[in-house]
């Protein structure tokens, strides 16, 4: 597996055959774990419009909740609820560019059961409003459906862009 | 101060092909994929245990600073296969290998003991190489 994350960084020296009499402990446990830890991620990814509990994410897992929530910040520097909350947001984003649904359906399309914490948290990400950020990207849009150049950095639109320098600034795809 | 590197750009041949062999052959989480007024394709990909790091599948094409001779000329180079990209960290250089070569995925080395540890080098379905390298401890 390609990646990085306390597995790979505690890797198995002894796996390529070089040191087959290393006794692996913690460090195999850990290292088993990643795989098991990047599948609660796509979980959360596939699933983040329904609700998820923390319980379903450590059987998932394997792990016993604590040990799951440790293991999680650690290899992602996040928790799981910080994930959860940030797929939801991005796809709320990407929604109110998008489309022209109401800012209460998309709460809860996303998976959010409380508009007024969906509000505040978005606003937290964001730094606005979801309608505040909906305005801004209407003026930008020019082709329905489609993102605006101010959503892209800066030089991928100046490579790519329309010459008339629609780019408009960076900030924020990602 | 830098912090730290968010995004890669890999500039690639056909987006949908070379989405598919990120995603399904390499097992990477798709982040982005929106598409701009004009076409242009935004479509970001990451490994699953690095969420803070996206590579940028970058389309060649003409654009306002990307006239056709440099995207002919782009594209010869990437098909050429002379542009290695990056370095990856693996876990298990041998069983990666084994596991990617068993999918399909091609490499210009096999796997071989370097001063800094196991490395082979695996290349995409444009041509862009990347070093694929088990550090030793």
């Amino acid at each position: 597996m390609i990646g990085r994350g306390p597995g790979a960084a505690l890797g198995a020296a002894g796996e390529g055959g070089r040191n087959p009499g290393v006794v692996y402990t913690g460090r195999m446990r850990v290292r088993a774990s990643l795989r098991d830890l990047i599948r609660t991620r796509d979980l959360m990814r596939a699933c983040f419009a329904q609700p998820i509990s923390l319980d379903d994410l450590a059987a998932e897992a394997d792990l016993s909740k604590w040990h799951y929530l440790r293991e999680f910040r650690a290899a992602f520097g996040q928790t799981p609820h910080e994930f959860l909350t940030q797929v939801r947001l991005e796809r709320a984003r990407h929604l109110l560019i998008t489309t022209s649904r109401p800012v209460i359906d998309i709460c809860f399309d996303v998976g959010f059961s409380s508009p007024g914490s969906f509000g505040l948290l978005f606003r937290r990400e964001m730094g606005k409003t979801p309608t505040q950020l909906r305005r801004e990207a209407r003026r930008l849009v020019r082709v329905p459906g489609r993102y605006p150049w101010a959503y892209v950095p800066m030089c991928f639109a100046a490579l790519f862009g329309p010459p008339e320098g629609g780019a408009g600034g960076a900030a924020g795809a990602a | 101060m830098i912090a730290r590197f968010s995004h890669l750009c890999v500039y690639v041949l056909d987006q949908e092909e070379a989405l598919t062999f990120y995603r399904d052959k390499l097992g990477f989480e798709v982040r982005m994929d929106v598409t701009m007024d004009n076409g242009f394709r935004w479509l970001t990909v990451g490994p699953k245990a690095q969420p803070e790091l996206s590579l940028i599948l970058c389309a060649i094409r003409e654009g306002f600073a990307m006239d056709a001779a440099k995207a002919a000329s782009l594209r010869s180079l990437v098909q050429s296969g002379c542009l290695g990209v990056a370095v990856m960290e693996v876990d298990d250089c041998r069983a990666t290998y084994e596991e990617l070569r068993a999918r399909g995925v091609k490499f210009k080395s096999e796997p071989a003991e370097r001063p800094y540890g196991i490395e082979a080098v695996m290349v995409d379905n444009s041509g862009n190489w990347f070093s694929m390298v088990q550090r030793r401890k």
